[in-house]
């Protein structure tokens, strides 16, 4: 699904990723393994095109990641930032806005099914009327992994899903994530739980 | 109605009257006493300077000499604007200008042409002072809303990217950003429209009256000038954005943030 070939990125001076090459096969759960500074949220930009890599090249399902080539890919991706600051206003502003873009509008959700999901990750419906600022870290991540699933794309990016969680959410949460076997996943963790649900693990130094 | 006339010996008597903010200020070690010096001289040069051009712009009143001092009074305001909103100069001083220029022009056209109905094109006692008032307007507004876009933007980048990340077009992820740009330019003006006449008394309508024309009439040009602020400053601060796009972003549709300072 997608495949890194001899990729290096450099900051100015300092080396982040050198002569990197992997690839995902479509429905692979692969984690990302390595210190601060080593590269791995960079790997999950480069995927979405928001870095460029200073030599190699990315290819997504064999198309060649390019300017061109961007805006098809990124209608294939769900991505699940760090500090997971995915919208604004409230909580059914956050979940609805995407689904205001011409590619996704046909997917917009129902509020039952709005509910449906928010109660399958143990948050009440209360939570949609709420401000997105005023929510925990916890309640932000799960919300941005709701968008995840309700965008319901091939690939997922999720930078340290589960950070923020405690372990009763937390499982709901891989469970949900977990339980498509075609939906590809590359993610960043530092979590033994998480990273032992995936079948592939790419250490960076 | 009698005008008074004010006589240079009359007017520098009125100078004095910054003895009194110029001790206060020096009292309490502002350091801003030299600051009001330089500011005082430079307002009057400058208005000196206006003062005695514009004798001349009204005596030949010839549109294209009014419109070429329109171009100059667009340039300086453009350069203002990139220098306060805290942007690079080189990438976004041609953005800004066309965006300024057809915010004022458009305005300027509708107010002047249909509803005053000039004798002639931009005729100068008219189009000359309506025309500065809504480019000190457009720069004060575009200021907050270039600024407020741009930085915003960078302070979010990763929302920004998210919307991009989940399928937005870069109109459609930006969309949030022009609202909130567009929101933060328009409120000081809505702000000053919702208490015109019960907390201040607008400049072109005492000066109007100073004029010796009537109160009423002095309301009907204060309306005007109103409506036509905020047209042309929505305007504006919407297509210096908007203009400003090819410089401001990649093919990835990245925020090229040189462009910042």
């Amino acid at each position: 699904m997608i495949r890194f070939e001899n990729v290096t990125l450099r900051f100015g001076e300092e080396q982040v990723l050198d002569d990197l090459s992997f690839e995902l096969e479509p429905g692979s759960k692969t984690v990302l393994e390595g210190p601060s500074g080593s590269g791995k949220t960079s790997i999950l930009r480069l995927c979405m095109g928001f870095q460029q890599p200073n030599q190699g090249n990315i290819y997504f399902n064999d198309e060649l990641l390019n300017a061109e080539s961007i805006s098809n890919i990124r209608k294939q991706i769900a991505w699940l930032p760090q500090d997971a600051q995915v919208g604004m206003g409230s909580v059914r502003d956050v979940l609805n806005f995407p689904f205001t873009f011409k590619s996704n509008e046909s997917e917009a959700p129902t509020d039952d099914s709005l509910k449906d999901l928010l109660s399958q990750m143990a948050l009440n419906n209360g939570i949609l009327d709420k401000s997105f600022r005023d929510l925990s870290g916890g309640q932000k991540q799960r919300i941005g992994i709701a968008l995840c699933l309700l965008l319901n794309r091939p690939l997922f990016l999720l930078d340290e899903p589960t950070a923020s969680l405690d372990p009763a959410s937390k499982r709901k949460v891989m469970n949900l994530l977990f339980s498509n076997p075609d939906r590809t996943i590359l993610s960043t963790s530092h979590d033994p739980e998480w990273v032992e649900q995936t079948d592939n693990v790419i250490h960076l130094a | 109605m009698h005008i008074i006339q004010i006589d240079w010996l009359q007017l520098g008597i009125g100078y004095l009257a910054l003895l009194i903010p110029a001790a206060i200020l020096l009292y309490y070690q502002t350091g801003l006493v030299k600051k009001l010096g330089i500011a005082t001289i430079r307002m009057t040069l400058q208005l000196l300077f206006v003062g005695y051009y514009l004798e001349y712009l009204f005596k030949f009143d010839n549109a294209w000499l009014n419109l070429a001092w329109i171009v100059i009074m667009v340039i300086v305001a453009d350069l203002a604007t990139t220098d306060r909103s805290e942007l690079k100069r080189a990438p976004l001083f041609i953005p800004i200008f066309f965006a300024t220029f057809i915010g004022i022009i458009v305005i300027d056209f509708f107010f002047l042409e249909i509803v005053i109905r000039l004798p002639h094109v931009l005729t100068a006692q008219y189009a000359i002072p309506i025309t500065g008032m809504l480019l000190g307007n457009c720069l004060r507004s575009n200021v907050i809303g270039i600024n407020a876009f741009f930085y915003s933007l960078k302070d979010q980048r990763d929302l920004y990217h998210f919307y991009l990340a989940s399928g937005a077009t870069r109109t459609e992820a930006l969309f949030p950003f022009y609202r909130e740009a567009l929101k933060k330019a328009a409120n000081p003006t809505l702000a000053t429209i919702a208490t015109i006449g019960l907390v201040s008394l607008p400049g072109m309508m005492t000066g109007q009256i100073l004029g010796g024309n009537s109160p009423l009439t002095a309301i009907k040009y204060q309306i005007m000038i109103i409506l036509a602020i905020f047209a042309g400053t929505i305007l504006s601060v919407f297509l210096a954005i908007r203009f400003s796009h090819s410089r401001a972003f990649d093919q990835f549709d990245r925020l090229n943030e040189d462009i910042l300072k």
